[in-house]
């Protein structure tokens, strides 16, 4: 057989490295957890194979409040790396009631509880989730996870259901300058 | 040296050629009084594309919070621009309305106190916000993409906190694997 030249060609570009995820179908923050809670003891350990890649991750979820009615039942969410925060969102749910007030039922001195709010919602639920990304300039591994807490009240407690976690890894080649925190 | 043979195998596929983002932490207000789409404070990613049949990827995550409002039908919607144009947008977020009893009678069958008005609302409305979205910018010039938020209603100061934006560019192995499906 005779033999052919091979051409070497280039192709630059990224390349996943990494695709890792965790699941959890339901799980309580308790009403009196005002710190963070990692989201059913759930996280994902991932060591980077070269210290400049990209690390993105991907939550999605949906919370609801339980049997709340209160006003200012808020929580926050962050994004937790060997036990740093990377990236927080806070202010979800936390709607307030906001109606008239009762007003004069009968003669002058008859009020029926004056300061009483007439309107408000309860159980309040809503899909979260966010993308984030990062470079962990390492190759430890980046133990990572997601956390809740309570941010106002800690009255109610929260209902997180059918929570998903991804992460990758996406290596950076030699053409550093395309790619990474802008 | 013995010769070795090299067998030559082909991989079609996808390379993710660009991956870069931005990030807002913290909060920036839109103005109420903003009915047209404002950039989420100023930042963007501009990417140039390798190749003009790539794919462009972005994803943005963020929360709103609706500040101090206490009216109806406070709506806002978000966008992303691409070089200064509308590329996908999403609207109608928020903008609860409030529903209740009316006014009863509050004295003889001639007095009554505001009997058209609705007793419940809530006030201080907050979402999550994100989308994911692509295109084949079918040109490699410049994309100056970011994420802008309007008032529809122009009653309310808004919120938008912890916003991220990713972009990818995606190079496309064989056309007929990727793309448009519409």
């Amino acid at each position: 057989m005779p033999i052919r030249k091979i051409t070497k060609r280039v192709v630059s570009g990224n390349l996943l490295i990494q695709f890792k995820y965790a699941e959890e179908d339901s799980w309580t923050l308790n009403s009196a957890q005002t710190t963070f809670q990692t989201i059913g003891g759930v996280f994902i350990n991932m060591t980077p194979q070269y210290a400049d890649s990209i690390l993105e991750v991907n939550v999605a979820g949906t919370l609801r409040s339980q049997n709340s009615n209160d006003t200012h039942d808020q929580f926050a969410f962050r994004l937790l790396v060997n036990n740093s925060e990377e990236y927080i969102q806070s202010h979800f749910l936390g709607q307030s009631p906001y109606g008239n007030a009762h007003s004069h039922s009968g003669g002058r001195n008859d009020r029926t509880a004056p300061t009483r709010r007439t309107g408000g919602v309860t159980n309040q639920a809503t899909t979260f989730g966010f993308s984030h990304a990062y470079i962990p300039a390492s190759t430890n591994a980046q133990r990572i996870e997601t956390q809740t807490r309570n941010i106002s009240s800690a009255r109610n407690s929260l209902l997180i259901q059918d929570f998903f976690m991804i992460t990758k890894e996406i290596g950076i080649p030699a053409l550093g300058g395309l790619s990474g925190p802008q | 040296m013995a010769l070795t043979r090299v067998t030559k195998h082909i991989i079609h596929g996808s390379l993710l050629v660009q991956f870069k983002y931005t990030e807002n932490s913290g909060s920036w207000v839109l103005s109420s009084s903003r009915t047209t789409f404002t950039k989420i404070n100023n930042k963007n990613v501009v990417m140039t594309p390798q190749y003009a049949d790539s794919i462009l990827e972005n994803s943005a995550s963020m929360t709103m919070r609706q500040e101090a409002g206490n009216n109806n039908n406070d709506q806002l919607a978000i966008a992303l621009f691409v070089n200064g144009s509308n590329e996908y947008e999403q609207t109608n977020v928020l903008g609860n309305q409030p529903y209740g009893n009316n006014h009863s009678h509050t004295g003889g069958r001639n007095d009554r106190t505001a009997p058209t008005r609705r007793h419940g609302h809530i006030t201080n409305q907050r979402a999550a916000v994100g989308f994911t979205h692509t295109f084949t910018p079918a040109s490699t010039n410049a994309q100056d993409m970011d994420v802008r938020a309007r008032n529809i209603s122009a009653d309310r100061n808004f919120s938008v906190q912890d916003f991220f934006f990713i972009c990818k560019e995606i190079s496309i192995g064989i056309t007929s694997l990727s793309g448009d499906q519409t």
